[in-house]
């Protein structure tokens, strides 16, 4: 017989967020951000270790057009951040678009933009 | 996102009163059909609001063995029941708000990592007697809370607030530790399977 008087009431946080994922932690310019000269790459740390071979950071320009970036690499001090060289923007709001495979297999999307002002 | 599932309760596998607590120790296993659904805020025009998200989840117990009245007390003339359960529906709705995804995909604005990691959320709660003769009443439990998820676990602490008389008259606490086995043993449950002869 029913006693308590909780039981039945669902918990929904039984499932909570998995975070053996990698996860944009900082970037370079950052995240929402407006920037005065045009910046020489992007630069995106994540919390935690992913494979350059399988991930991919895009620019887009306001009008939706590719910018033109060589392919990604991770820093000579770790793998947790991945650069993209940049040509030199002209003033406009950028889309960053990134695609990672963390180094346990999983993977993460995101992403975000940032402003050159001149 | 949409999914749905099934919920087994098994009899007689929860706490047994002893210890004041009587929480899903029923006579009566039971199945329920669960549906589940989840959306993100992220497509909305409003910056900061695109860090919300809702989560929720519609379930309808069926109990194997059903309430019955068997009798009446011939002393205080109260019914008397057999030890089955009853039908009901339960439901709940969250709201969250994702920090990390403020930071990440809104606008860094520059808070510690701790912070990052922090989800404020409110869980919404309720159940109601689907089926007659029963013993339970229509409850709603409101939950606030907060839940820090770190790399290799997650800690959710909520109040848990009566939302009406028949759920109770007192506010309650409730914590919950999760591990995420594959980030705590990398080389072994977290390693693909693709490589475990390497």
């Amino acid at each position: 017989m029913r006693c308590g008087a909780l039981i039945g009431l669902p918990m929904l946080l039984q499932a909570s967020p998995a975070f053996a994922h990698a996860f944009l932690e900082r970037a370079s310019p950052p995240v929402g951000s407006e920037v005065t000269v045009s910046p020489p790459e992007i630069s995106i740390t994540f919390t935690e270790g992913v494979e350059p071979l399988f991930s991919t950071i895009t620019v887009h320009g306001a009008n939706g057009a590719a910018i033109a970036t060589d392919t990604p690499h991770v820093a000579p001090d770790g793998n947790r951040r991945l650069s993209v060289k940049l040509p030199k923007l002209p003033p406009g709001t950028y889309t960053v678009n990134w695609h990672v495979t963390s180094v346990d297999t999983h993977k993460t999307e995101g992403n975000y933009t940032f402003t050159v002002t001149h | 996102m949409m999914s749905v599932g099934v919920v087994r309760n098994f009899a007689r596998t929860g706490a047994t009163g002893e210890n004041g607590a009587t929480l899903d120790n029923d006579d009566s296993s039971s199945t329920a059909p669960t549906f589940y659904f989840g959306k993100g805020f992220g497509d909305l025009p409003i910056g900061w609001a695109r860090a919300f998200a809702i989560t929720g989840e519609l379930s309808y117990q069926i109990a194997d063995k059903k309430l019955k009245v068997t009798g009446v007390d011939p002393d205080s003339g109260a019914l008397l029941f057999n030890n089955g359960t009853w039908n009901q529906w339960s439901g709940g709705l969250s709201l969250q708000y994702s920090i990390r995804y403020l930071q990440s995909q809104v606008k860094d604005f520059g808070l510690p990592e701790w912070v990052n990691r922090l989800t404020p959320l409110v869980e919404v709660a309720w159940s109601s007697p689907a089926s007659k003769p029963n013993q339970g009443s229509t409850q709603y439990l409101i939950a606030p809370g907060i839940a820090y998820t770190a790399d290799s676990y997650a800690v959710t602490v909520e109040a848990l607030i009566p939302g009406n008389k028949q759920t109770g008259s007192h506010v309650g606490v409730i914590a919950q530790f999760h591990l995420y086995f594959d980030d705590l043993f990398p080389n072994s449950l977290g390693k693909p399977i693709v490589n475990w002869w390497n």
